[in-house]
């Protein structure tokens, strides 16, 4: 299992961070290569909660499913992938000087299928580059 | 470099068949195709650096362009560069347009004002002018005007971008079970 981790202050409070990442249909606003979700079967802040989502890359789209782990009001927010590369994204909130610390963690498998495989590159791009753009694109959206 | 006799009509034939074709086949599309401005321009900006090359004579060791396809060649890139900054979306009106771009404004947590057919968004660096206007056939123009490097109009033009499909189709991998 491997892992990665971003981290940025937001100059906002922690309920209102965490109500807007709780919100998975935000998602695309804020991580480039994740095109769409859609299909949200009930409230994603409800553990157990579905949605499929679409990610392009490299002119490649890849689909999948998640589903959220747990959700802490103003704490956190996690939401495992169900589907191909099997991984965990976790969202977490502190206060701090000047609004809130977020951190994303992202814990994911080394994949055995040729598929899965090819997926791995999503989300290694993510935890890399992508992800770093990920918090600071955070940052410009709910910044205050 | 010098000009010769009307030659090269097939390249001015080849740039005409791929950009109408491409505009004609988004029209049959099932979802909104999203044609950009920029891509068009690089796109003829292509186009003329191979058919400059194409016209490279190794044995008198000069380029010889046809004279009408200098002419199209300075047409297509001065109007290639006029839209530049514009985005054509086929199979979607404006008010289609403006609805999907009023969501996505809403994804950003970016409030904006109605002026006409504009969408009026304040960022530190000064507003940022969405307009949405009808273009023939049932299609939309949209045009960005403002706020150039900031983050968050960086991010509305792609977001609005993810809502269309692009002209060239994607493989698509991966599975919901």
């Amino acid at each position: 299992m491997a892992r990665v981790e971003q981290s940025v202050v937001v100059n906002s409070d922690p309920q209102r961070v965490m109500e807007y990442i709780s919100n998975v249909q935000n998602h695309p606003a804020f991580i480039g290569p994740l095109k769409s979700v859609t299909n949200l079967r009930g409230d994603a802040k409800q553990k157990g909660t579905t949605w499929d989502w679409t990610f392009v890359m490299a002119g490649v789209e890849f689909a999948g499913k998640s589903e959220t782990v747990e959700y802490v009001p103003g704490k956190q927010f996690s939401f495992k992938t169900t589907t191909g590369i099997h991984s965990t994204f976790n969202y977490r909130l502190e206060p701090a000087q000047g609004g809130s610390r977020l951190t994303i963690d992202v814990d994911y498998e080394v994949p055995k299928n040729l598929l899965a495989k090819l997926q791995t590159s999503v989300v290694e791009r993510l935890n890399d580059a992508e992800g770093q753009a990920a918090v600071q694109n955070l940052k410009a959206i709910l910044d205050t | 470099m010098r000009a010769s006799a009307p030659a090269g009509l097939h390249w001015i034939a080849g740039y005409l068949v791929a950009t109408l074709g491409l505009v004609a086949t988004a029209a049959f599309r099932r979802r909104p195709i999203l044609l950009k401005g920029s891509s068009l321009l690089t796109l003829t900006l292509l186009f003329a650096v191979l058919s400059v090359i194409a016209a490279v004579d190794p044995a008198r060791r000069q380029v010889v362009v046809p004279l009408p396809l200098v002419a199209f060649q300075v047409v297509a890139l001065g109007a290639a560069w006029a839209v530049r900054g514009r985005w054509l979306v086929v199979g979607a009106d404006p008010t289609a347009v403006g609805a999907t771009l009023e969501r996505c404004l809403g994804m950003l947590c970016a409030p904006f004002e109605r002026a006409g057919d504009a969408y009026v968004v304040p960022l530190a660096n000064g507003p940022l002018r969405v307009v949405v206007r009808r273009a023939p056939a049932g299609a939309a123009i949209v045009t960005f005007r403002g706020a150039r490097g900031h983050r968050k109009a960086a991010l509305l033009r792609t977001l609005l971008a993810k809502q269309f499909d692009p002209m060239v189709p994607r493989i698509k991998l991966g599975s919901r079970g």
